[in-house]
């Protein structure tokens, strides 16, 4: 992962596992992407969005306390491309998701990369 | 006078006069013949006489001085026979004692003196009876005359064989122009009127005629268009004797008959087609004897006692008391009991009786018939049999069962149903405006399809959908039904059976869940696995160092797995969790001081807890108190902050001596600062002092931090 596929980049991680947050940003910030956030639980936004834009999102489905389905939708609603990260399988998405990529975890780091390099356009 | 009398008494011929049995006298005449002083002088008259006629000697006396009344009478007859010298015959009745006499008047002549002899016969029996016989033939002709039956004497005329082939008509009755259509037959032949007359008729007429054996017949006649009921009998004293027949014209009858016969053998055909049996009882309906129809009971032969010998023991008493209410009520009964015969045949009988009363208005007799019920008996005791099995089988099975009448909308709901419609059993009356209002609105309109699909295919209903109770609960029913149609193909009947599916739905789904779970942990662990292995390899120079450490973390891990596995679902309690990792670090009592109140953990937070007090207590053995003669308190408390409960858990060593002082951030103490907040979002801190180490873990319990919680989720919804 020398390529810095992603530089410059504005990413944000919604995921509660520690360990995985951490080989996430690890990875990411590798490939020269700026991760503005990580975080275990959803974030507000809108607060995140007036600090800079946000050009793409890797989001765990289920945080424990609750699903991400919610903030995916406002994603989707503001055009900021995300990618699911999920211990479950992809046929637990609700139709209106459907078409969103899904990694399964253990995650495959360059597969997450190549999913994320593509959706944020570069 | 005298002297002729005299000579008449002396002599043997006087002698012989007077000895005579018969009454006799020899009478003359003196006077003018027909004159005025005409008279008759007894001659002689003999003792018999005298005696009939109650006189003494009245010889020498005359008739005018005996007989004033009747003598002129007499003198007419005595002169006329004297006239006419022949004898005469008078029979006259005494005015005086009413005898009717016989009196033989016989002239005599010696020389030309002439006299009579009279001889008198006492006839009054012999009179009488020719009397009454003449009575007798009257009354006769009067009844045969009388009598509606036609009646003739017929003199029977043979042919040359000894064959009679006509009769001649002596006598008839007036009836016997309406019997037999024939009019003025006296004196004619029966061929005069038909000349076609059959041979039969007078073949046995003469028959009787020489055998004298009188014989009764119906006979038919199709040369006169009827039919008769005959009685001919000989009359005469010899043959060939005369034939008196009685006889009737029965042709209406004879005409009846064929029609009587059918019915008759309608009636019968009736009988031994059915399978009764009749019978005929005693007043008190203790005799029975079979009178017609099937021999259900094989050879009753006399009456007998039928309780006793046919009805089975189990209702004799039952049957008794039936007949004796009948009795005393003078009623008909009826009633089904069981029966055996001699043979050992078994069965059931329906026996109905019927009273009969005699003219004094008691009961004389019973009449009764017995109907062989063991087809039906067993078919109603196999379907209350089948019945029960299914009403038994269906409540242990929870099946609720329907009958729906399509044609009257009757409908019949199992106790089950009406418990699975959410209504106490009988509540209400079925129907199918109740069911369908009880189906959950959204599954409505698809129910009724199903249904109207099943009726006019012919396939079975096959459906599962909710059922929604008043109370707001709302139950999964799986259901099968099937339409029964008539000879037209019309649906009348449909029959179901459905069963509560919402339990066997929930553990499916929980099935699912449990089975996503644990694809989820088995991912998670493997990431956490690499995760661990990664951040423990810098903190360690050699193999056998990371080697260990690595072991240790993952038999740690394991050991959360294992609890929660064995309570899936429950909350894993703190202080055990801590006692259990000291006890796998060979932690003596004396060495660790644990107090806390109870707090359950949940899963996430337990795997997590259970690492850090794993890598507290290795880095204790390692570095401090454990590996020493140190001193562990571990002591948490428990309370509400901001709305949330937090648990606050302290980890504190007492060491004498540090072996080596710690420097850099290792895998525990980033567990503890870095993981427990971002996971837990709590604090955690891992400080190390002079006397030792000191760590304080604080985070909110929060609920259902796992899926596998979920099951305490109320009632399922897809």
């Amino acid at each position: 992962m020398t390529d810095k596929t992603l530089s410059g980049c504005r990413i944000i991680i919604v995921e509660d596992d520690y360990y995985q947050a951490h080989d996430s940003k690890q990875m990411l910030e590798e490939a020269g992407a700026a991760v503005i956030l990580v975080s275990s639980v959803v974030p507000d936004l809108a607060e995140l969005q007036s600090e800079g834009r946000i050009d793409a999102a890797l989001i765990d489905i289920n945080l424990g306390q609750g699903l991400t389905l919610d903030f995916a939708r406002l994603l989707r609603e503001k055009a900021i491309p995300f990618v699911f990260l999920t211990g479950y399988d992809a046929g637990m998405l609700p139709e209106d998701l459907a078409d969103i990529p899904c990694i399964s975890k253990p995650a495959d780091g360059a597969r997450v990369l190549a999913t994320l390099t593509l959706l944020a356009g570069r | 006078m005298g002297d002729k009398q005299q000579d008449f008494g002396e002599g043997l011929f006087g002698a012989a006069f007077m000895a005579l049995q018969d009454a006799a006298s020899i009478i003359e005449p003196f006077g003018q013949l027909g004159g005025p002083d005409r008279d008759w002088r007894y001659l002689a008259v003999n003792p018999a006489l005298q005696e009939l006629l109650d006189v003494g000697d009245v010889t020498g006396q005359t008739l005018r001085h005996h007989f004033p009344d009747n003598f002129e009478k007499w003198t007419d007859d005595l002169e006329r026979v004297l006239a006419s010298n022949a004898s005469e015959v008078i029979i006259r009745q005494r005015t005086i004692s009413s005898r009717v006499l016989e009196v033989t008047l016989t002239p005599l002549a010696m020389g030309d003196r002439k006299a009579i002899m009279t001889r008198t016969r006492d006839i009054t029996r012999e009179h009488s009876d020719s009397q009454k016989r003449r009575e007798a033939d009257a009354r006769y002709k009067l009844l045969f005359d009388s009598i509606d039956q036609g009646f003739c004497i017929l003199e029977v005329l043979f042919d040359a064989e000894g064959r009679g082939n006509d009769y001649v008509f002596v006598e008839a009755n007036g009836a016997l122009a309406a019997q037999s259509g024939l009019e003025d037959v006296v004196g004619k032949r029966m061929r005069e009127f038909h000349p076609d007359i059959e041979d039969y008729w007078p073949n046995v007429y003469g028959r009787i005629a020489l055998s004298g054996v009188s014989e009764r017949f119906e006979g038919q006649s199709m040369a006169m268009g009827r039919w008769f009921d005959v009685f001919a009998f000989p009359i005469g004293e010899q043959a060939p004797y005369r034939i008196g027949v009685l006889f009737s014209d029965v042709s209406a009858r004879k005409e009846m008959e064929p029609t009587l016969v059918r019915s008759e053998n309608r009636l019968h055909s009736l009988i031994e087609a059915s399978s009764d049996l009749m019978f005929q009882m005693n007043a008190d309906a203790t005799l029975m004897e079979q009178v017609g129809g099937k021999p259900l009971l094989g050879n009753v032969g006399a009456a007998s006692n039928w309780i006793e010998r046919f009805v089975a023991e189990i209702d004799r008493v039952r049957v008794q008391q039936v007949v004796d209410d009948g009795i005393q009520r003078r009623q008909p009964f009826e009633i089904e009991h069981r029966f055996q015969t001699a043979d050992g045949t078994a069965g059931w009988f329906d026996t109905r009786a019927v009273p009969v009363f005699g003219e004094d208005g008691a009961i004389a007799e019973w009449f009764g018939m017995a109907t062989d019920i063991t087809a039906r008996r067993r078919v109603e005791q196999q379907l209350s049999h089948g019945t029960q099995m299914l009403r038994v089988a269906s409540e242990i099975g929870k099946v609720g069962l329907w009958e729906w009448n399509v044609v009257t909308g009757e409908m019949t709901w199992s106790d089950e149903h009406y418990r699975m419609e959410g209504y106490a059993v009988g509540e209400v009356i079925p129907s199918y405006e109740l069911w369908i209002e009880r189906v959950h609105p959204e599954d409505r309109a698809a129910t009724e399809v199903k249904i109207a699909k099943a009726m006019a295919s012919g396939k079975d209903y096959v459906h599962e959908y909710r059922v929604s109770h008043p109370t707001g609960d709302i139950r999964w029913v799986s259901a099968r039904g099937r339409f029964l149609y008539d000879e037209h193909g019309q649906p009348v009947r449909m029959l179901g059976a459905m069963v509560d599916t919402t339990e066997r739905r929930r553990e499916e789904e929980w099935q699912k869940l449990l089975v996503a779970e644990l694809q989820h942990r088995v991912r998670n662990l493997i990431s956490m696995v690499r995760s661990v292995a990664r951040l423990s390899a810098p903190s360690h120079r050699n193999v056998d160092d990371y080697v260990d450490h690595l072991i240790g973390r993952l038999q740690a891990m394991g050991r959360t797995q294992s609890t929660l596995t064995r309570s899936p679902g429950r909350d894993v309690d703190l202080s055990e969790l801590v006692r259990e990792e000291l006890l796998v670090h060979a932690a003596r009592d004396d060495q660790a001081f644990v107090e806390g109140p109870i707090v359950a953990l949940s899963p996430h937070a337990a795997e997590i807890v259970t690492l850090a007090i794993h890598e507290l207590a290795t880095n204790s053995i390692k570095y401090g108190a454990l590996g020493d003669a140190g001193y562990i308190r571990i002591t948490w408390t428990n309370e509400v902050k901001g709305g949330k409960n937090w648990v606050s858990l302290k980890w504190q060593e007492t060491s004498p001596a540090r072996k080596k002082k710690q420097g850099r951030r290792g895998f525990g103490r980033k567990l503890i600062e870095e993981r427990l907040p971002y996971e837990l979002h709590g604090t955690g801190t891992f400080t190390v002092h002079d006397t030792g180490v000191l760590a304080q873990l604080e985070f909110p319990l929060t609920d259902a931090p796992s899926i596998l919680e979920t099951r305490s989720v109320g009632p399922y919804r897809p």
